[in-house]
């Protein structure tokens, strides 16, 4: 069974320049064990490492593709013509965000040249690309752990006009992430300090502070000079903002997100792929999703997250690669998992659908429930000064602490009893329903939770302690260590 | 070593790859991608396999660019291409009778760089001239000439002539 196999130009140098070599074979299969015997060369451009024939390899017996037939294993007939055939394919793949610059405007200097030599020899980089990263115009909102590495390295690459939305002053508790920040920092404005921490690495660079809140007021306003916005935000109220804004006005927005060990990365564009709202319609009930103040995150998981958002960013910028665009990349620090989900567009989504109702920025705040949920409904309180006086009067006060035990071994209140909320329906009989109860855990969430769940269990005294432990570290007890 | 290059580190586009354009096949080239902007436009570099011009380079004179239809899902189409390998055989086949050989590839990248992306390196082909156009929709902002080097999985940049 003779078969006359036809190589294409790219692959003639591996077969000693043939246009046609004949072999001996009884299918396909066989007929390219034979090729491959005379010019194992070729071996790697037909195969890949697994075996299987590589995805742009097409073969046509007789000009029929053997897909359509039995693959590998369709029979040959003595004369018959085998073509390897190379599906060509690639382009430019990675989203290009549209610059208001034009990036042919701008010019590099000598001494831009030196700092970004690493990039201008890379040919997914080039001069053109470093242009493209000098014209560029990138808002971040929120200087905070996600906001310091991502600036950061936004600022490093060359990125021209970086913007930082963040109404925070520097707390002590911050700098565990948010490496913009140093002791000395502690009470300054976050954005007004960002943008003196970024211009010192990077003094080329246009750096606007803006130490405001982002509002349905001036979001549109804000977002309307920068090319890409980079959410850093810690709450759901700004996040629905940020995506909003940016659907509305049709910018990219490179979305992060972290809770404890794990974090989330992708970009929602409404031209390209879905937005924050075809994931996420609604935001979860108030106090589920704790935030890093309440939940706590490990101090690095942002650097993580913010890195590969600031990767996001600069290859929106440069055009290049896949972007996470219709994906959703999921990392889970303890099992160093990573996971990459397709997200889908969703048809009805009230902004960015087909039919949508969303067209101006809404009332945020009363969206995501802040206002509503615990508030709507109080319970009795207690201060803290309160407590200390009937405390030191000698009143007969049992304390319950709802904090988690290992919350519980950083400090006490005295004679507190612990039961975590989650055991204190099981536990309820431990207590005595008629005496006064203060209850309190961290700042007063948990508590009022409590109180609730106790009332509806005939505790008439119960009252929540206001502000928590946290409070009673601030003014009564300075010597508490605090968290 | 013969002087005919035989094995896989002597293929033919290197090292030092010149792309000789014609007028006229930069006029297509350009028309082809303004003419698909805002999506990517692609096709066949259509000439005769390269000969020696130099110690250590080779030239490859373009006579013919032949846009093939982008066979990518519509919504790719502004920043993915795909040929359909029926295109290749056809061309391989006309290639018979007019004795022009396949010798590269070209696709623009809209309102991108002229440079390839991680796509193009992962699909790219070896001893294949690769032809990247950037365009706003309005004209050509850059032309450039890659090919993959013999060692290592990478672009190395052509002189482009015309």
């Amino acid at each position: 069974m003779t078969v006359r196999i036809l190589i294409p130009t790219p692959l003639r140098p591996y077969c000693g320049q043939e246009s046609t070599i004949e072999v001996s074979g009884a299918s396909v299969g066989r007929c390219l064990s034979a090729l491959l015997a005379q010019h194992p060369e070729l071996k790697p451009y037909l195969f890949d490492d697994q075996g299987e024939l590589r995805k742009f390899i097409n073969l046509y017996l007789n000009d029929r593709d053997i897909r359509d037939q039995n693959g590998l294993e369709t029979a040959t007939e003595d004369g018959a013509e085998l073509m390897i055939v190379p599906g060509l394919a690639g382009g430019a793949s990675g989203l290009s965000a549209p610059s208001s610059t034009e990036p042919g405007s701008v010019e590099l200097s000598v001494e831009e040249s030196l700092r970004y030599g690493r990039h201008l020899m890379m040919p997914e980089v080039t001069i053109d690309g470093q242009k493209r990263l000098k014209a560029a115009k990138v808002l971040i909102i929120g200087a905070g752990g996600l906001g310091s590495p991502l600036g950061f390295y936004l600022a490093a690459a060359g990125v021209g006009r970086l913007g930082i939305v963040d109404d925070d002053v520097v707390e002590v508790s911050n700098l565990h992430r948010q490496i913009l920040f140093t002791n000395n920092d502690v009470g300054r404005p976050k954005a007004e300090v960002a943008r003196e921490r970024l211009k010192a690495l990077n003094p080329d660079i246009e750096v606007n502070a803006y130490p405001l809140r982002l509002t349905s007021e001036n979001a549109g306003e804000l977002i309307g000079d920068y090319d890409i916005v980079v959410d850093g935000t810690d709450n759901f109220a700004t996040r629905y903002l940020v995506n909003d804004a940016c659907v509305l006005a049709n910018k990219p927005n490179v979305y992060g997100s972290i809770a404890r060990f794990e974090g989330q990365v992708s970009v929602f564009w409404a031209e390209h792929g879905p937005c924050y709202r075809c994931l996420y319609p609604e935001p979860p009930p108030p106090g589920l999703i704790p935030s890093c103040a309440e939940g706590g995150v490990l101090g690095v998981l942002p650097g993580v997250i913010g890195v590969l958002q600031a990767v996001e960013t600069i290859k929106l910028i440069l055009s290049a690669g896949q972007s996470l665009v219709g994906h959703i990349l999921l990392f889970d620090a303890m099992t160093m998992d990573w996971k990459k989900l397709h997200t889908r567009k969703d048809p009805h989504c009230a902004l960015c659908g087909e039919q949508a109702s969303i067209t101006v920025l809404q009332d945020y705040e009363a969206f995501c429930g802040a206002g509503i949920g615990p508030d709507a409904d109080p319970v009795p309180q207690i201060s803290v000064e309160a407590l200390k006086a009937k405390l030191d009067r000698g009143e007969k006060v049992s304390i319950l602490d709802v904090r988690d035990p290992h919350e519980y071994r950083i400090s006490q209140l005295p004679a507190a009893t612990l039961i975590p909320l989650g055991e204190l329906e099981r536990r309820i009989g431990e207590l005595d329903p008629s005496g006064e109860l203060v209850v309190h855990c961290k700042s007063g969430v948990r508590s009022a939770d409590a109180v609730r769940l106790l009332n509806r269990h005939g505790f008439d005294k119960a009252v929540s302690l206001q502000g928590g432990i946290s409070a009673w570290a601030e003014k009564i007890d300075p010597q508490m260590l605090r968290y | 070593m013969s002087d005919t290059p035989t094995g896989p580190d002597t293929p033919p586009i290197s090292p030092g790859l010149i792309l000789n354009l014609p007028f006229e096949v930069v006029d297509a080239l350009e028309w082809a991608a303004i003419g698909a902007y805002p999506e990517e436009c692609c096709g066949l570099l259509l000439g005769h396999v390269p000969a020696h011009s130099g110690a250590n380079s080779h030239a490859v004179s373009v006579v013919k660019a032949q846009p093939v239809a982008n066979s990518a899902a519509p919504d790719e189409r502004r920043y993915r291409y795909t040929m359909h390998p029926r295109q290749w055989l056809a061309a391989e086949r006309e290639g018979q009778v007019t004795g022009l050989d396949i010798v590269g590839v070209f696709h623009s990248h809209p309102d991108g760089a002229a440079a390839p992306s991680g796509t193009d390196l992962e699909l790219a082909l070896p001893s294949l001239a690769y032809l990247i156009m950037a365009t706003d929709g309005k004209c050509l902002t850059g032309l450039c000439g890659w090919y993959l080097a013999t060692a290592g999985r990478r672009f190395l940049k052509a002189r482009v002539t015309t």
